[in-house]
């Protein structure tokens, strides 16, 4: 009985851990989109380290051609 | 995509692994505008088509084995409500080539045009009685059977 007791008590804690800090795989994903090569590898990686820094665990990542200024990944 | 481009997409991705991230790259025509016409046939869009083969009417265990063994990677098979339990076809689903309505959904992820497409024809069937219970979908270049009650044609 005690040992069902103090197994319960740890499950809930695990449960409530895990909950305040998920692992990376419970974690929400986000489209991240760039139109026409609008981007830049140093404000790729600020994006990458805000998403982080706001939990998000994963990106769609397409390059999307909406004919919109060509951007400075171009060439 | 230049060399600039995919120096800062990969320097991005590598970045995305050591931070413990996922990145899906999502390529392709339409949106993504990559591709043109010197891309051979082999390596071009390709379109996702099926035909759907509509199983109906009494229980027929020998005729639903039939149409299960039957089943190609590009056919979706829809068997009415007799056939709802019918143990073959968790067999195919456990061939990896079906999945159930549900899983259609996320079959389709990340193509919002395909997932609406193939939802709509299947929802047509729901309306119309039909226990919509598998489907199976492929890539081919340009198929349509004879026979085939439902046909669509997604581009990727």
């Amino acid at each position: 009985m005690v040992l069902t007791a103090t197994a319960t008590a740890a499950l809930a804690d695990g449960m409530k851990s895990s909950f305040r800090t998920p692992p990376d795989s419970a974690r929400p994903g986000v489209y991240w989109y760039f139109l026409d090569e609008n981007k830049d590898r140093d404000e790729m990686v600020a994006d990458l380290h805000a998403m982080k820094n706001a939990g998000i665990g994963s990106m769609l990542f397409p390059e999307v051609d909406l004919g919109t200024p060509r951007g400075r990944s171009r060439s | 995509m230049s060399e600039k481009w995919q120096d800062h997409v990969a320097n991005s991705f590598v970045v995305a692994g050591k931070l413990g991230m996922e990145v899906v790259l999502g390529t392709g025509p339409v949106w993504a505008g990559s591709g043109g016409s010197w891309v051979g046939i082999e390596d071009s869009m390709q379109h996702l088509v099926g035909s759907c083969v509509k199983v109906s009417g009494q229980h027929d265990n020998k005729r639903a084995r039939e149409v299960c063994a039957s089943i190609a990677a590009s056919e979706i098979v829809v068997f009415d409500k007799a056939y709802v339990d019918f143990d073959h076809l968790f067999d195919l689903g456990q061939r990896g080539e079906v999945a159930g309505l549900h899983g259609i959904a996320g079959l389709c992820a990340g193509i919002p045009q395909t997932g609406m497409a193939v939802g709509k024809a299947l929802a047509n069937f729901e309306n119309d009685g039909v226990a919509v219970t598998c489907i199976a979908a492929g890539k081919v270049k340009s198929r349509r059977t004879a026979n085939s009650e439902l046909t669509f044609d997604l581009r990727l």
